[in-house]
């Protein structure tokens, strides 16, 4: 906390006696006024609204798709082998290279970053449910198998209690990296969001608003992994 | 066997995709979207390449990422070391770094920009911030792994600070930091692209910002195949060294 104070204060007195150029590096005060100002305007609530969107209906349906996936190519090898390649190859590329190609096939706007967000955030998603699934001890499996469990049962009492830890895991990773899709996708053009909002006044160089911009970036980010930790809380409390 | 199945399983799986990609649009199976096809896209790849057009912009990239990685690595280990060390620097800059390490750094691109000027400078800033922080903090959660055992060892054969660096600290971690700089690797990557991307400039990124505005997509296709397979072959390269690491580890 000092220290968080320490560099809020060297910031504030480095502009104010200008040993860097005040207007290049805005200082706390003027970061707060402008954010003061981003709310009272009504605008604030519109792009946090805005990227919030994006960024739950990227999450979400990495989610719904990416478990699925990951749970099926950590039961079955062959699923794994011929997926594999796939995933990794969108594990290490740089995703943004995507991003002219989802302008052209959806238009620039909300769904072109929304499927830049959702393809940052799955493959974690998928990774991590896969080696969830993997480490499943398969006594465990072999024992349900015994007592006639049907695949049903086998699914939501063995499978995903089991998988639980690390599919959780990787949604927290994942939320994470759909924020930076979002982030990006807003950035390289739209016209609502918290993206938006930096990159426009980032050209004007009023970067005390771009400062107050990457604050709320910051302060979703944090806020969207702790929701997730909350609920990772709950859902392993059996665990011990 | 298990690896011989393994590749032969993956490698049918992308010739199915590949075949796919070929006759969907001819047969139209997708509507409305150019999805290209991947023969054009490779004889638009050979056409880049014999042109020469290509190599300039990969060597800039190449450079741009060189830098800021040397760079995050000079920054990124020390820095870890120390905070993973020392209790007072850590709990000094913890919020600080765990606040820029939670947000998305490549938000910071239109600062960045004008305070190191568009291309090279903004670029390797990018790159910078982007690979700094996952060597750092994986560093420093290295260090903080580390069995106390071993310190109180070094003290009690009456080895100073450096000896407790030397032989302790350095050997005991790095394993995560390579797990820190695999990750960072790919970061760096991905800054790379969105800063070149973002103010157009020249190197691979400006390329496919340019063909994508022109709606050339077979030629973006193929750029965005270059940089992805470059991404890939360098983050399994990391991966391959971090294994072996692990693996020397094991056996002591």
């Amino acid at each position: 906390m000092v220290g968080l104070l320490g560099f809020v204060s060297v910031w504030e007195a480095a502009a104010r006696f200008e040993l860097a150029n005040p207007v290049l590096i805005s200082s706390p005060t003027s970061v707060v006024l402008a954010l003061k100002n981003w709310a009272l305007s009504g605008m604030l609530l519109r792009d946090l609204g805005t990227s919030l969107w994006e960024l739950t209906v990227a999450f979400g349906a990495s989610a719904i798709i990416g478990i699925p996936l990951g749970v099926a190519m950590g039961w079955n090898r062959t699923t794994e082998y011929a997926l594999d390649p796939f995933v990794w190859l969108i594990y290490s590329a740089p995703l943004v290279s995507f991003w002219p190609l989802f302008i052209i096939w959806l238009g620039i706007g909300v769904k072109a970053i929304i499927a830049l967000a959702f393809l940052f955030s799955i493959v974690q998603v998928i990774i991590n449910t896969m080696a969830g699934v993997k480490g499943i001890d398969p006594v465990l499996v072999r024992c349900a198998r015994s007592f006639n469990a049907s695949p049903f049962d086998l699914f939501f009492k063995f499978i995903l209690p089991g998988a639980l830890l690390m599919i959780i895991a990787g949604l927290r990773l994942s939320i994470g990296r759909a924020l930076i899709g979002v982030v990006i996708g807003e950035l390289f053009s739209s016209n609502a969001g918290l993206g938006f909002h930096i990159s426009y006044y980032g050209a004007r160089l009023r970067f005390a608003d771009v400062f107050a911009g990457l604050f709320m970036i910051v302060l979703v980010g944090i806020f969207t992994t702790q929701v997730i930790r909350i609920v990772e809380i709950r859902l392993t409390r059996w665990k011990v | 066997m298990k690896r011989w199945k393994r590749s032969v399983i993956g490698g049918l799986a992308v010739i199915a995709f590949l075949i796919l990609w070929e006759i969907a649009m001819p047969l139209r199976l997708v509507k409305v979207a150019d999805i290209s096809r991947p023969s054009l896209v490779v004889m638009a790849f050979f056409e880049l390449a014999e042109s020469g057009e290509i190599f300039p912009h990969l060597v800039i990239s190449l450079k741009e990422f060189i830098f800021g990685f040397i760079l995050a690595l000079i920054v990124g280990i020390p820095f870890g070391v120390v905070l993973g060390r020392y209790r007072l620097p850590a709990l000094l800059l913890d919020p600080l770094l765990m606040a820029l390490y939670t947000m998305p750094r490549m938000a910071m691109m239109p600062l960045l920009v004008v305070w190191f000027g568009i291309g090279l400078g903004a670029t390797i800033a990018v790159v910078f911030l982007g690979a700094v922080f996952p060597i750092l903090v994986n560093t420093s959660v290295g260090i903080k792994e580390i069995d106390k055992i071993w310190i109180k060892a070094v003290h009690s054969f009456c080895g100073n600070e450096w000896d407790i660096f030397k032989k302790v600290l350095l050997p005991g971690v790095v394993p995560q930091m390579m797990t820190g700089i695999r990750l960072g690797v790919g970061r760096g990557l991905l800054g790379m692209v969105v800063s070149e991307m973002y103010a157009s400039t020249a190197g691979i990124g400006g390329q496919i910002a340019l063909y994508g505005n022109s709606f050339r997509t077979t030629e973006l296709i193929a750029l965005i195949a270059v940089i992805s397979l470059l991404g890939f072959f360098t983050v399994d390269l990391m991966r391959r060294v971090e294994e072996r690491v692990r693996r020397g580890r094991a056996e002591v």
